[in-house]
């Protein structure tokens, strides 16, 4: 467990390197993301208010590895300052292992595994009390500027683009939102997930992880989707909205 | 209702509304794609007539393919479904997603998978209660709740879930949930319930012997004579009619107490 020291957002130079080798196929991706998304419901459908980030850690890397999978080498995805990190799990925000998280902002976290040397990562945002129609306004703001972003992935579009229709996006509806961030990431060589080349086309037979991260008045918030290029297929069924869990 | 000749346990129990459920049901989970679809199939085939799938296990449209198939040739098999955690305040979109890839206009049994963030999940539980006046779904529960949490949907709404799943075996008996499921008139159906207690052990297997049948046979006729349905998986056939095939003998009153037994002893 540690944390990151991140001193420029827009930098997110995360590479979720798993192995080194031959680009995994689009099906070995799925399995990793599927496990991913164990982990997720480990965290949304076990969540109380009692739990402390260590004993969601530990819920989740016992889901993790019963679907066949184990933390990714490099587990400090979404790189954003603060974040807490233990195992497969990434909690935005400050926070200590043995603290309560609190009711009323917004838990915002993501999931990284490794499965057989392919990576696979979702992420969410959730809360668990009523939130504040502030809150709900800018977790729709980010939500709906990274939608917009995955409407336009499409072969020969590039990372920068994209990135610039995000940041257009958030700033016409902005509330509290600030720090905001796109970061897209691509299935290299070598079975990891590396920051896209901003001004390299996408191509068809990339599958890449769209990840819109940023601070509001109560919190960090974190939405993303895997898609595979050519298809437009969202890899992941992860919400891309606030879950309100009460 | 269907009786069973020798044990004398209902092979099904009528639910609120009329809906007639098979205490043996066929469980899913975590069956996938053609792998769900071919074991639904399997399981139908054996005489499998309830069949437990769950918006979280991703393969509603795998059983709705079998279930179709079966209902187009006159065999009708109740489905039951469950309300994904993060769908809090996305009920009936949940819902109706869940309808189109079981290919069904109505839910026979749709359940709450988890209490939403530790609470009781009062408002979903409110649109389940919608969705049952609407006639989109037939009858209604929750799963993996407390009775605490039970109550407070009962205290909020004056609606008691018609059934609660939770995984129970010997090893989690617990005489006071059963008692206050049936006090609340709820049935209590067992989810995972081969999976939580070693097949090996030797009050199983003992007592299988004696029946000439296997640990996992006692474990499901021992949630029958506690009146408990339960929902077994196997993607297995041979497994699935084992695990059907539980309503030609019956546990004497001492070797339910054995079994009983094994949960404080678990936990000691």
């Amino acid at each position: 467990m540690h944390e990151t020291a991140c001193d420029d957002p827009f930098r997110l130079a995360s590479a979720v390197r798993t192995d080194t080798g031959m680009r995994p196929s689009v099906s070995a991706v799925r399995e990793a993301t599927r496990v991913a998304e164990v982990g997720y419901t480990a965290v949304v459908d076990r969540m109380t208010p009692a739990l402390t980030p260590a004993e969601i850690a530990a819920n989740v890397l016992r889901s993790v590895r019963s679907a066949g999978g184990g933390p990714a080498p490099d587990n400090t995805f979404p790189r954003r300052d603060p974040a807490w990190h233990q195992d497969a799990l990434t909690v935005l925000g400050a926070h200590r292992e043995d603290e309560r998280l609190a009711a009323q902002a917004p838990i915002a976290f993501a999931i990284t595994v490794n499965v057989a040397g392919t990576a696979g990562t979702v992420a969410a945002t959730m809360v668990l009390d009523e939130p504040s129609a502030q809150l709900r306004h800018d977790a729709a703001t980010l939500a709906d500027a990274l939608r917009g972003v995955l409407d336009q992935v499409a072969a020969g579009v590039t990372p920068l683009v994209l990135e610039s229709a995000f940041l257009a996006a958030v700033e016409r509806r902005r509330g509290t939102l600030r720090r905001e961030t796109l970061a897209v990431l691509r299935l290299a060589g070598g079975s990891a997930f590396e920051t896209a080349d901003a001004t390299k086309a996408l191509d068809g037979t990339d599958v890449i992880v769209v990840s819109a991260t940023a601070d509001s008045a109560h919190g960090g918030i974190v939405f993303q989707a895997t898609v595979h290029v050519d298809s437009a297929e969202r890899l992941d069924g992860v919400p891309m909205r606030l879950i309100e869990l009460r | 209702m269907a009786m069973d000749e020798k044990g004398s346990e209902a092979a099904s129990v009528r639910l609120g509304f009329g809906l007639e459920l098979p205490m043996i049901g066929f469980g899913t989970f975590p069956l996938r794609g053609e792998t769900a679809r071919r074991a639904v199939e399997s399981a139908i085939a054996l005489g499998y007539r309830s069949v437990d799938t769950a918006m979280r296990y991703r393969n509603e449209d795998a059983v709705g393919a079998a279930v179709a198939e079966a209902r187009a040739t006159g065999t009708d098999v109740l489905v039951t479904t469950k309300l994904a955690t993060d769908q809090v305040g996305h009920e009936r979109e949940a819902l109706l997603g869940s309808l189109r890839r079981l290919r069904l206009s109505r839910v026979d049994l749709w359940l709450i998978h988890w209490p939403p963030g530790g609470s009781a999940g009062v408002g979903s539980w409110r649109e389940l209660i919608r969705a049952r006046d609407d006639g989109l779904v037939s009858a209604i529960g929750v799963s993996n709740y407390s009775i605490a949490q039970i109550d407070r949907l009962i205290e909020s709404t004056g609606t008691a879930p018609d059934l609660v799943q939770r995984s129970w075996g010997p090893n989690e008996f617990d005489e006071n949930y059963l008692a206050a499921c049936a006090e609340r008139g709820i049935m209590l159906c067992a989810h995972s319930p081969l999976r939580t207690t070693p097949l090996d052990h030797p009050v199983l297997v003992e007592t299988a012997r004696r029946h000439g049948r296997t640990p996992a046979q006692v474990i499901l006729r021992w949630d029958l004579q506690h009146g408990v349905a339960a929902v077994p998986k196997s993607a297995e056939p041979a497994r699935m009619a084992e695990n059907l095939d539980v309503f030609g003998f019956r546990l004497a009153d001492e070797e339910m107490r054995a079994i009983d037994a094994l949960a404080a002893a678990s936990v000691s």
